[in-house]
């Protein structure tokens, strides 16, 4: 990438101030939501513990003080790059989402790659040749894509492909006790990548087939076509990379979602990631987990979000940052 | 001129939009159909007390997982409990609990879209940002934490999911507002002194009806998967009562030895859930025709 310029980086000060503001409003959110609700962490629960030694470690955790001072207090580790310790496991927050985090972001790139990967081939054919049987068997199986229970559609995956048919292991994300390398990796992959990577394929591909069919009505196309390039060169090199910028603008749209249908698939799937530390810690009430979990995975997301906003600039040369 | 011709053919014309919608849509065999499927599946969840061969509740623990049979036409689930009886019953709770976000997230929606459009200025830029914010955040994991801890009883379950659906609502109503308020009708309605809140109420949100009518078909859809999105993590409506979702959830432990539990929950959520989702496309094209071109 070349050296941002002066305008850019003005614009990307600006993009980062507004993540943080985001950042700031949903932590307070949270943590207004935890503390207001009503039972208190699982850890306090214990039936071992007297009424005095709940009472001490209540102290001790901060539990006892005003809503503002603890979240103040929060803020301060924050700012400092702690995120606290969780309470079930007695780890930093920090090296826990640390372990898991990467998981989730393989299984998410996989999904978005897989899903692009189809959606776009598929999206140009159909535009290329709109109102054929091939287009609508197309727009068939979207709607399919978009309306199959996630957990249902893996279930019922795992039955056939690793129950009935054994090709595929049901869960996790490498075999026990087998080599973790890649090969094993990318076989536990495959299922839950298809499963998560599914409603999104159906969304791209009817995105990509509107903006080709809008463009293909352009008169670049038709200048494009009469000076007797082949089809293909006017779908791709005209057509397509101006669809393009749609598809980018959905994609960016679609990556929270992506975010949580990983949750449920991890789940389905026995994947060690963000979605299953994310429930667990939500029932134990592990307050600095949730917390420090909430906050990863929005900044992860704005983070995404600020770097689709960057890949216009050079899919489009058109577009400034000013 | 060809006077009496011309003036018999003005009433086919002058027909309001609703009608010509629906004569659009009713030329849309694919719509039609997932209109009867809905048609038929309300219907028979409604009917559940009345149609249900047995008491969805009563545990025969003699008679668990059994196969399909006579007395039982789906078999029975893990407590011996007739897996017909509490798909009817189930569904009721689903579809209702579907119907009920759907109608709640619509009323935020056009309050907020309705307000920022109309009211401009600050106001709309502040809800914009709201709006805008809300969809950048993984929502679904605010759901899921919302639901853990606040506990999922169906009230709970409607207003967090309302609460994290309305934005798509929200900026249709506020595109169409924006595209009203400025309509001849409109000022003239400003003109004889009608109140802000009256014209919005009156005069501006009718005109966006088709539009909102379009979301909330697409947002039944959306909410009957959540629901069993949620369900699934055990933070959906929560068992003995029976639901869709959770029905899916308890039978994922018998995958393998009765898989059938888990085929027909599944198949009933997404058969409705495409319903929906084909006949709000179907209703979208035939409100607008120039859309069905996207």
């Amino acid at each position: 990438m070349p050296a941002p310029s002066p305008p850019m980086a003005r614009y990307l000060s600006r993009r980062l101030l507004q993540t943080a503001a985001l950042l700031l409003v949903v932590s307070v959110v949270v943590f207004a939501l935890i503390l207001r609700a009503p039972g208190g962490p699982s850890i306090l629960l214990d039936r071992n513990l007297g009424a005095d030694e709940i009472a001490r470690m209540r102290t001790i955790l901060g539990l006892d003080q005003p809503l503002h001072v603890q979240y103040a207090r929060w803020l301060r580790q924050v700012a400092g790059g702690n995120l606290g310790v969780s309470y079930t496991a007695g780890l930093p927050v920090r090296e826990i989402i640390g372990q898991m985090l990467p998981n989730t972001l393989v299984l998410s790139a996989a999904a978005l790659l897989l899903s692009l990967v189809v959606a776009i081939p598929a999206g140009v054919a159909t535009a290329a040749r709109p109102y054929t049987a091939f287009d609508h068997a197309v727009t068939f199986l979207c709607f399919f894509g978009v309306s199959i229970p996630v957990f249902w559609y893996g279930l019922m995956l795992i039955v056939l492909f690793s129950i009935v048919l054994g090709w595929l292991p049901p869960g996790g994300m490498y075999t026990i006790g087998g080599p973790r390398d890649l090969a094993d990796l990318g076989r536990h992959l495959v299922l839950p990548a298809l499963v998560l990577g599914t409603a999104n394929m159906a969304i791209f591909a009817r995105y990509t087939r509107s903006s080709t069919m809008a463009v293909l009505r352009q008169d670049y196309v038709r200048t494009a076509r009469s000076k007797g390039l082949r089809e293909r060169a006017v779908l791709y090199r005209h057509a397509f990379r101006n669809a393009l910028l749609t598809i980018i603008t959905v994609v960016g749209l679609q990556l929270p979602r992506l975010v949580g249908g990983a949750a449920i698939t991890e789940t389905v799937f026995a994947w060690p990631g963000m979605g299953s530390l994310a429930v667990r810690a939500a029932f134990e009430r592990d307050y600095p987990m949730i917390m420090g979990i909430t906050l990863v995975i929005s900044a992860v997301v704005a983070a995404s979000n600020l770097l689709v906003d960057l890949v216009y600039v050079y899919v489009d040369p058109r577009i400034r940052y000013e | 001129m060809s006077g009496p011709r011309a003036v018999l053919a003005v009433p086919r014309q002058a027909r309001g939009p609703a009608a010509r919608a629906w004569l659009r849509l009713r030329r849309n065999r694919l719509a039609v159909a997932a209109l009867v499927v809905l048609a038929l599946v309300h219907a028979l969840v409604a009917l559940a007390p009345w149609l249900s061969p047995h008491d969805p509740d009563l545990v025969v623990l003699a008679r668990r997982l059994e196969p399909p049979s006579r007395t039982h036409w789906l078999g029975t689930d893990e407590f011996g409990r007739d897996v017909l009886s509490r798909l009817l019953h189930g569904g009721r709770i689903s579809l209702a609990v579907g119907v009920a976000t759907m109608a709640a997230s619509m009323v935020i929606g056009v309050v907020v879209g309705g307000l920022a459009g109309y009211a401009g200025g600050l106001t709309d830029v502040l809800l914009m940002r709201l709006t805008d914010g809300m969809l950048a955040v993984p929502l679904f994991f605010v759901a899921l934490l919302a639901l853990a801890l606040l506990g999922a009883t169906i009230a709970n379950l409607v207003a967090v999911m309302a609460l994290t659906g309305w934005m798509t609502v929200a900026r249709v109503v506020r595109a169409e507002v924006l595209r009203t308020r400025e309509l001849e009708f409109v000022l003239a309605a400003r003109a004889i002194g009608c109140s802000g809140a009256r014209i919005v109420a009156r005069h501006v949100i009718p005109q966006s009806i088709p539009s909102i009518t379009v979301a909330a078909t697409l947002g039944v859809a959306y909410a009957i998967l959540l629901e069993s999105s949620l369900s699934f993590l055990g933070l959906g409506v929560q068992p003995p009562a029976a639901s869709w979702g959770n029905m899916l959830t308890a039978a994922r432990s018998y995958l393998r030895t009765t898989p059938g539990l888990a085929v027909f929950p599944g198949v009933l959520i997404f058969v409705t859930v495409l319903c929906y989702n084909w006949f709000g496309d179907g209703l979208r094209d035939a409100i607008d025709p120039t859309l069905a071109e996207r």
